[in-house]
């Protein structure tokens, strides 16, 4: 990716918005936009043309309203990205399985997919930079646990869940008190946000590994009672499915 | 017969859009169409109580810690507990902020298009400077935001009972006091700018005919989660809490948001308010931004008195509730039913959903003033896009709401 002049576009389809705000408030946007690279963005301007991008970022996921908009782009942009969790897995909109929305994958091939709810803006800075310099984007390969302040885990596997949510301060692992949180088995890039601000890792960087969700269950006593509900927390981003 | 579709016609997702029928200048039909609805509440019912407040705060990317807000209140209410008073003030804290974040968005970004072109900025450093001096504001709000709640749009930290963490009151202080004075020399600038909107060019087709009937949850002294509705008729304000005329006012033209909130707190006296015109919207926001400032650093000031105590845990698991937030774009109402701690029903009316009626009827009105007065057909859609925009570029946020007309 990269190049002298490449123009950029921002497409908007069904999310929060969220992903294309943490973009405009990232520090590398401003740079984007003062030297003219910005060529179509809905949230922020009327005129501009989707067609003469080279590289399109698309938030949100897609209805079947949005195949043929999405194919389009795909036709002329040279690169695809999707942002967000939404872009990427689906996202938590596609929990409501009547609106059949999907993944921007499953519609078109994506060049690149950067994930979160929203992404870090660490990481949209560093992907918007690699537009102005050239370089090149690379993705963390650890998980979360490398980034949490609780880390290391000391618990014994099998590890009982007890909670699904952390109740009040807590000073070490969730895991370790049997609170159910996917930072094992989690991309890294947030920091551990939610783990740091009180919440659990709900996964919405995706899954280091493809496989990783089936070994990390293997190592997890789930009560009967909780199944359901961890069932909905698993499914909360869309990328992955748990048959208790 | 000419039909204009305008398309995207708001500034966040789904980019809704509207059909515009003239015949010989007169507007024939006007049609509004909203995206694809998200059913966030099919999404959030048969969920356990304390996914809600993680959940809604992804209804919209502008605006979630309303949503997180209102979700834990209502299920406080719904199970019979208080939060305590720290929690409270900083609830009160994260909705200032976040009113700030939005208004920044929707004055200086969403809304500059159209602000440049009813002033008739030519000069691109002006424009310029409006856009740096939003992108600042925005800056100083995701600070504060990320300080206190862990970042302008997630993960948040309000949660059935109060808080999850308190944040460190200290460095916040010293952080909004240090950044808070770089902003203001910028915003009273736009203020004054942003006034001449009322006289520039096309501003007479934004003239309200009559003043609106207003609705608000905002307290005294700027309270966002007072809690208690208030409907301004007839020039008195008077309590809303009947279930059947709250659920009423979404078939009536009522207008909630900034217009609403100055007059209940009569911050806009502070406007020059010569005439009922909707352009003033942009002054109010501007107003509210400053004055949002000085809300939070006295707000600051009370946290430090209080005592560390910042989450109640719930004693009961079944009950129903009603709570009202005043989020950035006017009332958010919140009604749950919750049976073991599961959530048996939920409603959720965004301010889009209370104003759409209002705003359908008004961008009517500046249509066919527009033709009245002999526009081009290009400036007459601008000054409707304008019009939707002005006041609420949200429209997707309306969580439940399908086709208007």
């Amino acid at each position: 990716m990269g190049g002298n002049t490449t123009k950029v576009g921002f497409l908007q389809l069904i999310g929060c918005s969220g992903c294309l705000t943490s973009i405009v408030d990232s520090t590398a946007f401003k740079d984007l936009w003062n030297k003219g690279y910005v060529s179509f963005f809905p949230m922020l301007k009327d005129d501009g043309n989707m067609s003469g991008c080279d590289v399109v970022f698309v938030e949100g996921a897609a209805s079947k309203k949005d195949r043929p908009l999405l194919e389009r782009v795909r036709a002329e942009a040279k690169k695809i990205i999707s942002v967000g969790s939404c872009a990427c897995f689906g996202g938590v909109s596609s929990n409501v399985r009547d609106l059949g929305l999907e993944p921007i994958h499953s519609v078109v091939k994506v060049d690149l997919e950067l994930p979160g709810c929203p992404p870090p803006e660490n990481l949209i800075s560093s992907l918007l930079y690699t537009l102005i310099t050239g370089r090149e984007f690379k993705y963390k390969t650890v998980n979360v646990c490398s980034e949490c302040p609780f880390h290391p885990c000391k618990a014994k596997y099998p590890i009982v869940i007890r909670e699904l949510f952390p109740k009040g301060r807590h000073e070490k692992c969730l895991l370790e008190e049997g609170v159910l949180c996917l930072g094992p088995i989690t991309r890294a890039g947030c920091e551990a946000k939610c783990v740091v601000w009180g919440w659990s890792c709900y996964g919405c960087m995706g899954l280091i590994k493809p496989t990783s969700l089936v070994d990390f269950l293997a190592l997890l006593v789930i009560p009967k009672e909780l199944k359901h509900s961890v069932t909905n927390l698993l499914n909360l981003y869309g990328e992955v499915e748990y048959v208790s | 017969m000419s039909l204009k579709r305008v398309h995207p016609l708001t500034r966040v997702e789904g980019n809704a859009e509207v059909a515009v029928k003239i015949r010989k200048r007169r507007l024939q039909e006007l049609e509004l169409n909203l995206p694809t609805l998200r059913k966030f509440e099919n999404l959030l019912c048969g969920k356990i109580i304390d996914v809600v407040p993680l959940l809604v705060a992804k209804i919209c990317g502008v605006c979630p810690f309303s949503h997180q807000v209102a979700a834990s209140m209502v299920l406080e209410k719904a199970l019979n507990i208080d939060a305590p008073p720290l929690a409270s003030n900083v609830r009160r804290l994260i909705l200032t902020m976040e009113h700030v974040r939005s208004h920044a968005y929707n004055t200086f970004l969403m809304g500059l298009q159209d602000s440049a072109r009813l002033l008739g900025l030519n000069e691109k450093e002006l424009v310029y400077r409006l856009f740096r001096s939003g992108l600042n504001i925005i800056r100083l709000a995701d600070k504060v935001l990320s300080s206190i709640a862990g970042g302008p749009i997630s993960p948040g930290i309000s949660t059935v009972g109060g808080l999850l963490k308190m944040p460190n009151i200290e460095l916040l202080t010293n952080q909004l006091r240090k950044e808070a004075q770089r902003t203001l020399e910028d915003m009273y600038w736009a203020l004054n700018l942003s006034k001449n909107l009322t006289v520039s060019k096309y501003s007479e087709v934004f003239n309200l005919e009559e003043m609106p009937t207003l609705v608000t949850s905002v307290g005294e002294n700027y309270d966002p989660i007072a809690n208690t509705l208030k409907i301004h008729e007839e020039g008195y304000w008077k309590k809303l809490d009947d279930l059947a005329d709250i659920e009423g006012l979404l078939s009536r033209s009522v207008l909630t948001g900034p217009f609403a909130r100055a007059t209940f707190t009569n911050l806009r006296l502070k406007v020059e308010w010569q005439n009922s015109n909707l352009l003033n919207l942009y002054a109010l926001r501007i107003l509210e931004i400053i004055n949002a400032l000085s809300y939070s650093m006295n707000l600051l000031k009370d946290l430090k008195d209080l005592k560390a105590h910042y989450r109640e845990n719930p004693q009961e698991e079944s009950g129903s509730g009603r709570c009202f937030v005043e989020a950035p774009r006017g009332t958010l109402i919140y009604e749950c039913e919750v049976e073991k701690s599961i959530v048996k029903n939920i409603k959720i009316i965004t301010p889009t959903e209370i104003n759409l009626p209002f705003i359908k009827m008004f961008s009517r009105n500046v249509v066919e003033k527009s033709l009245a007065k002999d526009l081009a057909l290009q400036d007459t859609i601008e000054n409707l896009k304008t019009a939707i925009r002005v006041f609420d570029p949200c429209i997707s946020c309306a969580t439940h709401v399908e086709v208007i007309e």
